[in-house]
Order: C-alpha cells, then structure tokens, then sequence
C-alpha cells in the first residue's frame, strides 16, 4: 500500500461529512420569526375575522354606475360583484369593474396633494389655491371645470355650486369615448339635449349600425343583462329576439348576432337613409326625398331587414354608434317611423350615462388657446391623453394661470397641472348615482382612504368655506332632493337605511315634459371612399381597456381580448383576405402611416370577420404610468 | 497521519454539535414544528388568572370561534368591558389605601401598568370617566400570534367548536397557562389520527363524520 494512499474510504469521508451536514442544519431548525395577529382596537358587532361580509355600492369604474357588492374581509374590500338586485346592472359587473378593486391598491396612486409637481399638504393647498380664486372671482375670470359625465348627483350640485360663485364660471363635460352625436342629434329631433335609455328588453328585432353595445358602447351591463332576457326562447311557439349587427370590425356584439354584415363606418349614413325611405314608404309618411347613392348592401337584403323591422314595429330599436350627427338624426327618424320611441327607446325617463358635449369642449379648447381661461379645474379625465392632438395642449394648459387636476394617477394631464388634489379611490368615499333617470345609488365606503386623498366634494367644499363631510352632503342632497321623489311615505331615516343598504332606490323620474318629434332636414347622402392602396382607420374602445383610464391595472392587461385572445399588447386587425394578399402573417410588425401623423410600428393580427378595407387598432394603450409593464411578458415571442 | 486528524476532527464536530442539540433539546424541532412556542406578548396576559381562576369561558373572548374559521383575538374593547372597572391587583388597591390613609390623603386610583397598555391601545383617559384622549387615534395591540398554520392548510374553528370538540383537546390545558404556549405540533397526523379516531369511537358518545379526504383541509 502506497503511503500516501489515505485509509479514509472516500465513502467514509462523505458519510461522516454528511452526518456533520445534517446535525448542522439542525441547529439551524430554530423557532419561525414572528408574526402579529393585528386585533382591532374596537370590536364592531357581528364581524369575525376571517369571515367575508357583501356591501352594496356603486362601481365607479365608468359612468355606467352599475350596482355591485363589495366582498369584505377584515374591513379589506377583496372581491367585487354585480349586485343581483339593481334594476339596471342585474348582478353583472363588467371586466373593468372588477378589475378596479386591484386599483385601489395601486401603489402608483397619488397619495397626497401636489404643488407645481412637489407633495405637499392639504393646507397649503388650500390656501393657495383659495387666494388665486379669490382674485379670479374679484375680476370675474373664466373659471371651468372639466369633467367627464358627472353621474352622481351631489357631484353636481357640488360643482353647480361652486360654479355658482363666479360670474364666469361653466362646466363643461367630454367622454374619451363620446356619444355626444346621440345627443346633439336628440337636440334636433327631440328639443332635448338627453341620452334615451334603450329597452333591448323590450325589442324583438335589434339593428345596430357600428354599435358594440354588449362590449364597449354606454352601459354594456346592462344592454346585455336586458339584451339576453329576448335571447332565451320564450313563450308558445318558442320566440327570441332577432339582431343584426352591421360593423366594420369584429365585436362581442357582432359574434352574438343571428346576422352580421360588414359595412364601412363610413357607410353607415347612407344605409340607414336606404332603410328611412323603404320605411317610410311602408308607413306613408313625408320624408326629404333626396337622390341617394347606391347602397353598400344590396336591395334585396336591405328590403329583407326594412320587412322584419316593420314587422315588429313597436317592437324594433336602431342603434347607432356613429358620431356623425345627421347620420344620428337619420336614425331617430328611422326609429321614429317604426315607434320606438315610448316602447324600446324611452325618452321619458332618460340615461344619465353619458352626457359630453363635443361642442362644449371645441369652445373650451378655443378659449384656451386664447388664453381666456383663468382657472381650469381638470375631474375624472385626461385630456392630453383622450383628445386627438392632446399633447399640443400641454403647453397650453402650462400657461394658464391656475389649473388643478383631481386625477388618482401622476397621469398625462396631472403631470401638466399646477395644483394635483388626488380623489380617493371610489371604494374609499361615499358617492352616489343616477345612472338612468329613477334609478338612483347611494354608494358607501368600503374602507378608510390609505392614502392623504381626499373627494372632489370634499375638495370643492373646502375651497367654498364649508365644513361638511361627504356623508353629510351625500345624506343632506338625498334628503332634499332624492327622498321627495320617493314612490312611498317611508320617512326619510328609513328611506336612507334602505338606499345604503339595498345600494339603489328607485323614485319618480326627473325628468318632465314630453317631448315632439321633429324631421331631420335632410337624409345622408354622403359616403367616404377610401382610396385605392389605403385602409379606413378604425380606433376602437377595447373591452378591458375602454378608453385607458386604467390602462395601469395589470389585471386589465393580461385579460385576453374576448375576440382575438390577444394579451397585454396593442396591434392592427387586419381582415384575412388583406394580410394574405399583402403577405402579412399575424405577429409581423407592420409600419402604418396616417394622412399627417408620424409612421409608427404595430403587430399585425388576423382577424376573421373585419371588413377587408379597413383595419382597426385599440384606444387606451401607450398611457404614461404603464411603462411599468414594459419590462414584463414573454419578449422572446 | 492525515487520515487520522481528519476523522479527530469529524468526531469532535459530531460530538459538539451533538452536545449543543442536547444542551437545548427543548427549543429545537424540525422545521414547522412550533410545539412548545411561547413568545412574550405586549402585554402579560395571563390564561391561567382569567380562564383559570376565574373561569371565563373561552368563547366569552374568543367569540369568532363558533362564528367562522379563526377564534380571534379579542378587540381591546372587549377588554374594557370588565377593565374599566378592575384596573389593578386587589394588593394594589389595598397597599394604596393604606399609603392614603398613612399620609391622610384622598385615595389615588390605582392602574395596573399592564391594564394602562389596554387604556392607551384605545386612546382613553383612565383619569377623566374614560374620555378619549384628543389627538389619539385607537390603536390595535400587535400580540403576537401562536398558532399559525401554513398557508396550504385550511383550517375553520367553527364545525369543530359546532361539533364539540373542546378547545383544550388542541389548545392544552390553557386554564393552567400563565402564557401561551403552542400545545400540538400541527402536524397533518397529528390532525388526521383525532379524525380518525372520532370517526371509529364518537365525539361525546355522538357519531361523527370528520373527513379524511385530502381536499378537505387542502383545497
């Protein structure tokens, strides 16, 4: 044996060494750290830990203000709901809906007030921004608020009331993703300036021009909760709704249809000044006869849908998602011909979901640019984001003299203002609703502000000397104003019980007056015409996105698109027969150029069912705040 | 001789450690065995005087335990509804009346220094009837907790309290606890075998019906 061969077997040596190993470990198995059982300091009654309890509320993630539950564990809301009780919503809750609980623990939300882009505290705030309105008023300078669609209703007594202080003082309301057509042509026709609430429960024969009303387009809840009442065949014979969709691209609304057709947006006036004339003919009534353009649709497919209209007149709706004015007034005209209106379009007790004024904001732009604006009070929206063109207005709105946003993100337009007096998250204040005239919703707090934020009742409040609380002015307005309109003589303390409670009541309408029908002037006789070589842009509101407000909820993100199943990043539909001819596969990037905008790169994306001169590309990407997405999802793809 | 020093070496290291294990057996287990725990809590809250001596029933605290899947601790409020009366030893009292009249004063009311921590958790003023003091907010006493299970387990208090089962037959004889200390090891045996049992022999002479299946506490 040599001598320097060790008689320590190498086996020996790793099983003593792993004996060492394993006692050594063990001396490592000490006690796990500690962990804290926080017990509330005050005990609240018939609240476990660890047991859930559901309240009613109001979703605050659009201005549809459907009703929904919050699902509650030790004073955490962590689940949201539909509330299976509201008249309207009926127990849905859209994607954004739910999604918005994860926002109200955003860690990128604005936890308190800020100065010329500085965190400082409320006083401070308050004081400066009190003085300088102080002088506006002194000199009676333009003071305006803008919104989008203000839903509740102290809301706007609110900021009625504030306005109400300065001689020059207006409110002026846009939605990112506007129906102000549907108004203004409401105006023309009706002498009301008022958004109908549309009965799909009521219609057998749904047309809809463009209309992704089970999506994206004003309520989408509560469409398709009344939508999917006439969808389940009832009665003897067996019966449902009828629904041809006409749209250029793909939507929810279009997969559900029995019919779909694909027309140009472009189209969509002339199609439905087609359908006017056959209509009224069928009904002998005077319309302006004017020579239109030959249909996109052929005649006999268009004398089939003006039949089964006429059919079920009473029981047909025209919707339109168009924002062309006289193509909107075409189709009041058309469901005025087939009487609609008192049956599946009430008019009566109206929508309050969306009330933006495109016109109003035009006049509002021009008097910044102007420099007639002394005071701008920027709520709920973001304009250098939403608006075409938005980011011209950064400088603009950089020389006012006093702008405030009320924004819950250092979003676009926060980032631009002097003043930043963050919201809460809806969760965290009491709120309330009139979502469709009659249905009103009293919304209750699910859980203390985690942050120094403060509502813009509070706010607005504050700046006008009052003291009040915002469960003071919720109770208050509702006391003057909401529980007088009651159907019963409950006193008011139990009328309000059972509002908070339930999360709505519903009361006598608002609104009075009827209302006379007035004929639109002329029919559309205009068609665009896309040129050869070139698509029709579509910009389109997509499902989990909408128009971007919460384009920073990574929830919202990852959720695949119900039609393309596509995740976390924007693209270009583009219709089969298009790519194919251009050799575009999905996934290839394409270059896009616009009549005036820089070029800009997207992933293409084939998508069945788009029309073949179109392609279409959605709102709500590329917001300030999501870059912190940037970094995440599978790159190598 | 290399091989010689080295196995020295080894056989030292074994005994050391070996040493050390025995030297305190008592605090070391195998990983997630927390028998015999016993932290020191913020405020000396003794088991034995209140469930003991005194015999409050357990639930009289821990009322969530019939109500859902954690017993709870107690809100500090629930404390107050016998300490805004009781704020000392009963040796207390008498050592500060005697001082009173010693010195011929009035009698100064007496706090316990571990009942102040229950007055200042909730902001209240011992001296003025209770009021709260201004400027403070409640807040929660951050006692630490015993009994934690991992977060693959689902445990609910409430079918076994229901059903009977004695909060000792888990938590030891808590009536003699001056502090806490963990009683079981919260093994999955130590779970399955009592399931087991109470399903061949009865829970209080009642047959019962305590699953076995996996997807009961694992789901």
């Amino acid at each position: 044996m040599p001598e320097n061969e060790s008689r320590f077997s190498r086996r020996g040596f790793l099983e003593a060494t792993g004996f060492a190993l394993f006692v050594s470990a063990l001396e490592g198995c000490g006690r796990a750290p500690d962990q804290y059982a926080m017990a509330p300091a005050l005990g609240v009654e018939g609240a476990f830990p660890g047991n859930t309890a559901d309240y009613a509320t109001v979703c605050g993630g659009c201005s549809a203000a459907c009703g929904c539950l919050v699902k509650s564990r030790d004073g955490r809301p962590i689940k949201l709901e539909g509330n299976p009780q509201h008249p309207l919503s009926q127990g849905g809750l859209c994607a954004t809906g739910q999604a918005s609980l994860l926002s109200l623990y955003d860690s990128h939300r604005l936890k308190g007030p800020r100065s010329n882009g500085k965190a400082t505290d409320w006083a401070a705030v308050d004081t400066a921004i009190i003085e300088q309105l102080d002088a506006i008023r002194q000199r009676d300078g333009a003071v305006r608020l803008l919104t989008g669609t203000t839903v509740g209703l102290t809301r706007a007594a609110t900021i009625a009331e504030f306005l109400d202080q300065f001689k020059n003082g207006r409110h002026v309301t846009y939605d990112p993703l506007s129906t102000s057509a549907i108004l203004d042509a409401h105006k023309q026709t009706h002498g009301k300036r008022v958004l109908p609430r549309f009965r799909f429960d009521r219609a057998d024969v749904i047309v809809s021009f463009d209309a992704d009303f089970l999506g994206t387009w004003i309520s989408p809840v509560q469409f398709a909760a009344e939508y999917q009442t006439k969808r389940l065949p009832h009665g003897d014979p067996p019966a449902m709704s009828h629904h041809l969709q006409l749209e250029s691209r793909m939507s929810v609304t279009g997969a559900n249809a029995d019919q779909r057709i694909q027309i140009l947006p472009g189209q969509i006036g002339v199609v439905l000044s087609h359908l006017a004339k056959l209509l009224a003919e069928k009904a002998g009534e005077n319309i302006p006869q004017e020579s239109l353009p030959k249909s996109p649709i052929d005649q006999t497919t268009l004398q089939e849908i003006a039949n089964r209209l006429w059919n079920a007149r009473g029981k047909a709706l025209v919707v339109c998602g168009s924002q062309d004015l006289s193509t909107q007034q075409v189709c009041n005209l058309v469901n005025e011909l087939l009487g609609a209106y008192g049956h599946t379009i009430d008019i009566d007790a109206p929508s309050r979901q969306k009330q933006g004024d495109d016109v109003q904001l035009t006049e509002l732009l021009d008097e910044i640019r102007q420099g007639m604006v002394d005071a701008l009070l920027i709520v709920d929206v973001n304009p250098i984001y939403d608006l075409p063109g938005g980011a011209k207005l950064l400088p603009l709105l950089k020389k006012l003299p006093l702008t405030v946003s009320f924004s819950q993100q250092d979003d676009e337009t926060a980032g631009a203002s002097k003043y930043v007096c963050p919201e809460g998250h809806w969760l965290e204040q009491w709120h309330d609703a009139e979502p469709v005239d009659g249905v009103v919703s009293v919304a209750q707090p699910a859980i203390r502000p985690l942050g120094n934020t403060r509502s813009l009742l509070n706010s607005l409040a504050v700046w006008m000397g009052h003291k009040a609380n915002d469960y003071e002015t919720v109770q208050s307005y509702c006391k003057k104003v909401v529980h007088p309109r009651s159907t019963t003589t409950t006193p008011f303390q139990s009328f309000w019980d059972r509002t908070v409670h339930d999360g709505f009541a519903t009361v006598k309408p608002a609104t009075k007056g009827a209302t006379q029908f007035k004929q639109p002037k002329a029919l559309v006789t205009q068609t665009s015409e896309t040129k050869a070589d070139t698509f029709e842009l579509i910009l389109y509101p997509k499902i989990s996105l909408l128009d971007g407000r919460h384009a920073n909820n990574p929830w919202l993100q990852e959720l695949p698109d119900p039609i393309s199943k596509a995740t976390w990043d924007n693209y270009v539909c583009m219709a089969p027969e298009q790519a194919m001819e251009l050799g575009i596969q999905t996934g290839d990037i394409v270059r896009l150029k616009t009549g005036t905008g820089k070029p800009f790169e997207l992933p293409a994306l084939v998508q069945p069912g788009q029309h073949p001169e179109t392609i279409a590309i959605a709102l709500g990407y590329g917001r300030k705040g999501t870059d912190r997405f940037a970094a995440i999802g599978p790159e190598w793809i | 001789m290399r091989h010689k020093s080295i196995t020295v070496v080894l056989a030292i290291g074994i005994v050391v450690a070996l040493l050390m294990l025995i030297a305190d057996g008592s605090r070391r287990h195998l990983p997630n065995n927390q028998e015999g725990y016993r932290p020191v809590q913020p405020i000396a809250f003794s088991h034995r005087q209140h469930a003991g001596e005194l015999a409050i029933d357990c639930q009289y605290c821990h009322s969530a335990a019939e109500h859902g899947r954690h017993a709870g601790i107690p809100a500090a409020s629930t404390c107050m509804n016998c300490h805004r009366f009781v704020r000392s030893t009963f040796g207390a009292l008498l050592a500060e009346d005697k001082a009173a009249k010693k010195e011929k004063r009035d009698i100064r009311p007496v706090l316990s220094p571990e009942v102040a921590k229950i007055y200042d958790a909730l902001a209240l003023d011992p001296k003025k009837e209770l009021a709260s003091i201004d400027g403070k907010t409640p807040k929660p006493i951050p006692w630490v907790k015993v009994y934690n299970l991992p977060s693959f387990v689902y445990f609910d208090h409430s079918p076994h309290v229901v059903a009977g089962v004695e909060c000792q037959y888990c938590h030891g004889k808590v009536q003699a606890m001056e502090r806490i200390s963990q009683f079981g090891n919260l093994a999955m045996g130590w779970c399955v075998n009592c399931h087991r049992d109470v399903n061949q022999n009865g829970l209080n002479g009642t047959r019962v019906n305590a699953s076995t299946d996996c997807d009961a506490c694992h789901h």
